[in-house]
């Protein structure tokens, strides 16, 4: 059994679905996840969402935010950038 | 010399490939894939999904060529078009409906435009296309778009961490300066399930817009994608009916640089 179907073996035992984006403390800092912030995902493409624990979603408030309150201090990956502004290296994956 | 595991300082399991990166060109803009895999199996994976863009460019078309530029210059009408128009055209319909008119498939002046969805759908199926691979952990990127699965530096779960290892994070350029970042976001997913982030800017020569630029975390890309293009037309009633309506997290930029979050984005603890 290879490193891919023990990690896939441990998904299904533990029965483990919870995905998606998550809230501002990582995950992995958590000695135990808790379920309240994460969201379920799709494992579909563009069809409807399986959900099966979603919170209920609240009423948005609008609010006006800082900028340092959006940038955190762990290494980006990724990089979203719409297509008319993208500079030289930097549209695509980040190292 | 010992490789260190960059999620938890320690050292890295031998087992676990390095997070490694393709890109390519299609639909017009730059298509990235990174996985932490083996050189041949990404190269194995990346090729199929390369197939799914070319795809997505014959049926769809490019950079104002195509099927569809045929229907928005009105060359070709919808019931005479590919089953695919047809059917990307009735996925178009239905956001309407949802987005009481802010997504629209149609130009200001009537024809038929689905260019806002093409890039939504083809990263959608090369996501589904990794899943089918069995990969659990990926990412791919195009222009503004980003969907992503599991982890960049996946490790053997322990109790009861779902999560494998650290998350993805995603950053978003910043509107008034493209060579830095304005946020960063992180992007969770347990193998299997995926976490999309979409940004749309206002374009240049674009009408008059409520924003300068919005982006959206949702479950999957064609949400995520076209309830951006949704909040940019329709503005703050359609940014709170989609955080409403649909579970996504928002954060726009104003034209004066104010930036402005809904109570459901991930901002940073200790700000």
């Amino acid at each position: 059994m290879n490193i891919r179907q023990a990690i896939f073996a441990s998904v299904a035992s533990a029965g483990v679905l919870a995905a998606g984006w998550v809230g501002s403390t990582p995950p992995v800092a958590q000695a135990t996840p808790a379920p309240a912030p994460y969201r379920l995902g799709s494992t579909t493409s563009g069809s409807a969402v399986a959900i099966t624990t979603r919170p209920a979603a609240s009423p948005s408030t609008l609010s006006s935010v800082r900028r340092q309150q959006l940038r955190g201090s762990e290494p980006v990956q990724l990089i979203s950038t719409p297509d008319h502004m993208a500079p030289a290296g930097l549209a695509g994956p980040r190292a | 010399m010992s490789v260190v595991d960059e999620a938890t300082g320690g050292p890295a399991d031998p087992r676990i490939p390095e997070l490694a990166h393709r890109s390519f060109q299609a639909l017009g803009t730059t298509v990235g894939i990174s996985a932490p895999l083996e050189p041949d199996e990404l190269d194995a994976a990346v090729e199929t999904v390369q197939r799914i863009f070319l795809d997505a460019q014959t049926s769809f078309g490019v950079d104002g060529q195509g099927p569809v530029e045929s229907l928005r210059r009105g060359d070709i009408e919808l019931r005479y078009a590919h089953r695919r128009l047809r059917a990307l055209y009735e996925q178009a319909t239905v956001w309407r409906q949802a987005t009481d008119g802010a997504y629209t498939p149609h130009t200001s002046t009537g024809p038929v435009d689905l260019s806002g969805l093409v890039k939504g759908w083809a990263i959608a199926h090369a996501g589904q296309a990794m899943m089918d691979l069995q990969l659990p952990h990926w990412s791919v990127t195009a222009g503004g778009d980003v969907l992503c699965s599991g982890s960049p530096f996946p490790a053997e779960p322990t109790g009861t961490d779902p999560f494998y290892g650290r998350h993805w994070r995603a950053g978003i350029t910043d509107p008034f300066d493209p060579a830095t970042l304005v946020a960063d976001v992180p992007l969770a997913g347990t193998p299997g399930f995926t976490a999309a982030l979409a940004t749309t800017s206002t374009g240049a020569g674009s009408g008059p817009n409520a924003y300068l630029q919005v982006s959206v975390l949702a479950e999957e890309i064609v949400t995520a994608d076209v309830l951006s293009q949704a909040i940019m037309a329709g503005g703050e009633s359609t940014l709170e009916a989609a955080v409403r309506d649909f579970g996504v997290a928002v954060l726009v930029c104003g034209h004066d640089g104010e930036l402005l979050a809904s109570s459901t984005w991930p901002l940073q603890q200790s700000a």
